[in-house]
């Protein structure tokens, strides 16, 4: 019985990964053109880091604005790995994320010691010190940027075509939901929420709130790390400003407007981000201004996020329907 | 040498800058045994149980649980090793989750999965929760969050339990049922270490007490003994030469019908 139970759960957690799947998937046979799937990588890409932020945001109520930063280890380090040493490419990618893996558990060891906005404010120094690193002239190109990289090769297939190209990021984000969710699901992530819920009582009860905190921080800059190093070797060019602190704080607003901890509604939030930033005229920055006038919304009317979505349609339609047959007498209170 | 069971507090001290909330504390409390710690607020009772699960760590002092020096001990490690939990002032419960989920969280700490169920049914059936275990814990009444707040400690198997002011903010009935239930842990051979500030479960449930004012152990023995000490009359009630009468219409004692150990 206990096993039946457990097929339950596990199918309940993977049925939302199995539709982005066949979204995500099905997109290519929409026809979107070579444009559609460029603006379908960027979004993918998106989703892939904003997951992992939101595992490190909304698992465990760790506020960090520095993902910019382990995308840009990513991206820089596989780039130059393969370009610069002619590494494989997964290798190169390994390598980068095992980076990635260790400037994100120094990080966690700075998480526990700062809380809340000071944690914010120190993971977006640490973000804006790689951009600024990156910015300085040298051998990674400094502000010109990183060229050319070779396109991604895995056992002997390249990927230059852009259906292939979206379709590598595309299961990347696959997986990268899969194991999320498994995460989220596992005793550690029922600790991390309680580290969430309240610190001082997860500690009580023996949670061991030093090796979670940086294995979640280490995860969440792996899944950045992922974003970044999967994404630069497809641009064949990369430059500083793909991560930039502003990038990071774009990150932070998905993960927000997703709904604070929902990995589907961070997939979510990084679609209409992206798509927002790719289709509003004036290189971006009309697309930002509007971006915050969204975000406010959100605040005042869904602040669940787009995870908050179905919720709300149900609470209206038992309002509606409260309304029709209840009459006023009871004042819907139900 | 290994006592299982023990806790002891030795020449415990907490300085906060210039204030001395805790000053040269020692007690020991024998396996099984419930004690204890009363004194006016302010006296330094949350802080000292703050040292001794290794929330804070104290200026000066040792704290020795089942034989082993656990000062530096990081408090998961308390919990697994140690043995020791505690629980708060106010219902601490994580908001996120089930009455069943608050408990296997607890649980898993020192169990694997299966017994870890096990032990989570065991302890709702003991505190008659089974029924609300998939309710929201935060939904609860605040009578019920403390009863389920219990529960989560019952779960970890702890050798040692320290319970801060459990009987706030609950009813003499309440109170009665929580007499109870420590009892029955004193009777599986926990240790409880108890800060409250009602005098009759004080009386009803502890062999010994430890009376603080001012950070300073003022006073020691039996419940009895101590609410007859002029010491801790003066404490309570800020003059001198107070008769214990006195004092018992300060503290009422209405849990009479509890059995005393």
């Amino acid at each position: 019985m206990p096993d039946k139970a457990l097929a339950v759960r596990a199918g309940r957690h993977l049925a939302p990964t199995l539709i982005a799947a066949v979204i995500l998937i099905g997109y290519v046979f929409t026809d979107p053109g070579p444009s559609g799937l460029a603006l379908g990588v960027n979004i993918t890409v998106a989703a892939i880091a904003s997951v992992g932020l939101t595992l490190a945001i909304g698992g465990a109520g760790q506020f960090s604005l520095g993902q910019a930063g382990f995308m840009a280890i990513g991206g820089y380090g596989t780039a130059y790995l393969m370009l610069a040493h002619e590494v494989q490419f997964l290798w190169a990618l390994l390598a980068a994320v095992l980076l990635a893996l260790v400037v994100g558990a120094l990080v966690g060891y700075i998480a526990l010691r700062l809380h809340g906005n000071y944690l914010a404010m120190a993971t977006l120094a640490v973000s804006s010190g790689i951009y600024a690193l990156l910015v300085l002239p040298g051998e990674l190109g400094g502000a010109n940027g990183y060229a050319p990289i070779p396109f991604p090769e895995i056992f002997g297939h390249k990927f230059i075509d852009p259906v292939d190209q979206y379709l590598l990021v595309a299961v990347t984000l696959i997986l990268v939901l899969l194991v999320s969710n498994w995460l989220l699901a596992s005793r550690g992530g029922k600790e991390l929420a309680a580290i969430r819920d309240d610190e001082v009582a997860a500690r009580a009860v023996g949670v061991n709130i030093t090796a979670r905190k940086v294995q979640i921080f280490a995860l969440s800059a792996v899944i950045g790390a992922l974003a970044g190093g999967v994404n630069g070797p497809l641009q064949t060019a990369i430059d500083p400003s793909l991560y930039s602190p502003a990038v990071s704080i774009q990150m932070f607003v998905m993960v927000i407007l997703g709904g604070l901890g929902n990995i589907y509604g961070a997939v979510l939030g990084a679609a209409l981000v992206t798509w927002l930033i790719a289709a509003v005229p004036g290189n971006g920055s009309w697309a930002l201004t509007i971006l915050g006038m969204v975000v406010i919304a959100f605040m005042a009317l869904l602040p669940d996020g787009l995870s908050g979505l179905p919720k709300l349609a149900r609470s209206l339609l038992g309002r509606l329907r409260g309304r029709t047959t209840e009459g006023s007498i009871t004042g819907g209170s139900k | 040498m290994r006592t299982p069971g023990t806790a002891e507090a030795r020449g415990v001290t907490q300085r906060f800058g210039g204030l001395t909330a805790v000053s040269d504390v020692s007690f020991s409390v024998g396996a099984g045994e419930i004690h204890g710690i009363i004194g006016p607020n302010g006296a330094g009772k949350t802080t000292l149980l703050n040292i001794l699960s290794g929330l804070q760590r104290p200026t000066q002092g040792s704290v020795v649980i089942g034989g082993d020096d656990v000062t530096r001990w990081p408090s998961h490690k308390l919990v697994a090793k140690a043995r020791l939990v505690r629980t708060f002032q106010t219902v601490r419960l994580f908001s996120s989750m089930s009455v069943h989920e608050n408990l296997m969280i607890a649980a898993r700490i020192v169990a694997g999965p299966a017994e870890a169920r096990t032990r989570v049914d065991e302890a709702l059936d003991r505190l008659d929760l089974t029924a609300l275990a998939p309710e929201p814990a935060t939904a609860l009444s605040y009578g019920l969050q403390r009863r389920v707040e219990l529960a989560r400690v019952m779960v970890a198997d702890p050798a040692v339990v320290l319970l801060d002011e459990p009987a706030a903010g609950l009813n003499p009935q309440e109170r009665r049922e929580l007499a109870d239930t420590l009892h029955a842990m004193r009777d599986s051979g926990v240790t409880v270490v108890l800060v409250e500030h009602h005098m009759d479960l004080v009386h009803a449930v502890c062999q010994h007490c430890t009376v603080l004012d001012f950070g300073k152990v003022i006073s020691r023995g039996t419940p009895d003994e101590v609410t007859r000490d002029p010491v801790v009359l003066e404490a309570y009630l800020g003059g001198k030469h107070h008769r214990a009468s006195e004092v018992d219409a300060v503290i009422p004692e209405d849990l009479e019908g509890t059995s005393k150990p």
